[in-house]
């Protein structure tokens, strides 16, 4: 986040949200998250990306500020995740990401694998 | 002991040189590794994407040779990006230079490794074998036994592979009929009770947080007696049965609920897309309409292609599109949904 200077991220949770019985607990090791797509205005209201409209609450794919957005996801790629799930809008696909339904209000963030040395 | 060491050292460090001038790899190439190394850090310079297609595995070399020490061993199926390297050394020695994650003593990083192109191929190329289909994360059955890291036991299922040309297509797909009384207005479901002056009523939450919900009626299933609804969760989702008299039993399943034509068994799939896992859960339906989950388990190597269609279903065996889990997708993030093969799954379980 820091790489990229934004002031409106809006970030819900390094969780799994479903609640689900029977679920791995790898869902909720803190590594995984979740965060609304960038907008134009900066407001950090939602984004649908399975909508079109420019502007509202939510807005759709137009209102997404998709210069930002992939920008962040490169950030988020360069410090280690490696797999991300979104939505495929206007025959396109974010940076870094794979379609997948539930992802369109969201994007999810998985696969954590940094660069780093452990010193004993 | 402390001249041995350096002179071990050395005479390795000679012993790799000479290696490296036999391999035609020069200091001109070595320069060029390091650099790549650290561009690679920051621009994904990646000239290509292709597949494990070694069904044992592809072993990962430190350097471009088969004696260089071997770093680790990728899985088939497994994605590979290709750097950008001297084309002449990859013709020669048939081995390419990939960006992978190297776990390695203390350091764990991305960094430019080789492998033998012999075994790298297209998404296509990459399939199921029926030995994969029964290895599982986890499964539990009726009697409680819960099962880690094991193949199912063939006693309770039996999983094949067919041919399209195979599948019965005159089987009757069990979809519960969707009805017309039921409608959404402004984000409320509505459902009235039977006997009862009652609604049951479901409403859209609409909220980025743990308490999203989003509700899509279904169908009413007659021999059930009972309607069915989705419920979408801020990540995943459920469908559950309601009963339509009092309303207050809720089944939930991982995935649309296909029933058997004789209505003793539910069969429901589900793509785990955190996991890369195939979800199955099969239910009874018992003498009094009640339903009792007879198997639950994670597949670790297929994932349903589409859990809401299934190609046919019978009295004991389910046949579904299904991929092999480490190419669901397509390298541009794309589903990979030219390139599934069908499952049959075949159940003999106790229904007393």
């Amino acid at each position: 986040m820091l790489e990229c200077n934004y002031e409106d991220f809006v970030f819900n949770g390094f969780s799994k949200a479903d609640g689900r019985p029977g679920k791995s607990s790898s869902h909720k090791n803190g590594y995984n998250g979740d965060f609304r797509y960038l907008r134009t205005d900066k407001s950090g209201k939602n984004v649908h990306l399975d909508k079109s409209d420019e502007k509202g609450d939510p807005c759709g794919w137009k209102g997404m500020d998709e210069t930002r957005q992939n920008t962040f996801n490169d950030a988020l790629y360069k410090f280690g995740w490696k797999d991300m799930l979104s939505w495929k809008y206007n025959k396109k696909l974010l940076n870094h990401s794979k379609h997948f339904k539930g992802h369109h209000h969201h994007l999810h963030v998985q696969n954590y694998k940094p660069n780093f040395t452990i010193k004993s | 002991m402390k001249k041995i060491i350096p002179l071990y050292i050395l005479i390795s460090l000679s012993s790799c040189i000479q290696k490296k001038v036999n391999n035609s790899y020069t200091n001109k190439n070595l320069a060029e590794i390091n650099t790549i190394e650290k561009t690679v850090q920051d621009n994904q310079d990646f000239i290509d994407t292709l597949y494990v297609t070694a069904k044992d595995g592809l072993e990962i070399r430190n350097k471009p040779s088969i004696e260089s020490s071997l770093l680790g061993v990728l899985p088939y199926g497994k994605k590979v990006h290709l750097i950008n390297m001297d084309k002449e050394i990859i013709h020669e020695k048939k081995f390419v230079s990939i960006y992978e994650y190297i776990p390695n003593d203390n350091t764990y990083e991305h960094r430019v490794v080789y492998v033998d192109s012999e075994y790298l191929g297209q998404i296509e190329e990459i399939k199921l074998s029926k030995d994969l289909l029964c290895e599982t994360y986890f499964y539990n059955t009726t009697d409680e036994n819960n099962f880690e890291d094991e193949c199912v036991d063939k006693s309770i299922l039996k999983f094949n592979l067919v041919a399209e040309n195979k599948v019965n297509q005159k089987t009757i797909l069990s979809k519960i009929p969707d009805t017309t009384y039921i409608t959404k207005v402004d984000g409320t479901l509505t459902i009235p009770l039977q006997k009862s002056n009652n609604n049951l009523i479901f409403k859209d939450v609409l909220k980025d947080n743990d308490n999203y919900r989003e509700y899509k009626y279904y169908g009413y299933s007659e021999p059930l007696n009972k309607h069915l609804i989705y419920e979408a969760f801020y990540e995943g989702g459920e469908f559950f049965f309601v009963d339509k008299v009092n309303g207050k039993e809720k089944i939930s399943f991982i995935g649309y609920p296909f029933i058997s034509p004789n209505n003793e068994i539910i069969v429901t799939f589900n793509a785990n897309p955190y996991e890369n896992s195939g979800e199955l859960e099969i239910f009874k339906i018992t003498s009094k309409n009640k339903i009792e989950k007879l198997f639950s388990g994670n597949f670790k190597n297929w994932m349903p292609l589409d859990q809401d269609n299934i190609l046919s279903i019978d009295n004991n065996n389910v046949i579904i599109k299904v991929l092999y889990s480490k190419v669901f997708w397509n390298k541009d993030g794309n589903l990979n949904s030219k390139n599934f093969q069908l499952l049959k799954l075949s159940w003999k379980l106790n229904l007393n």
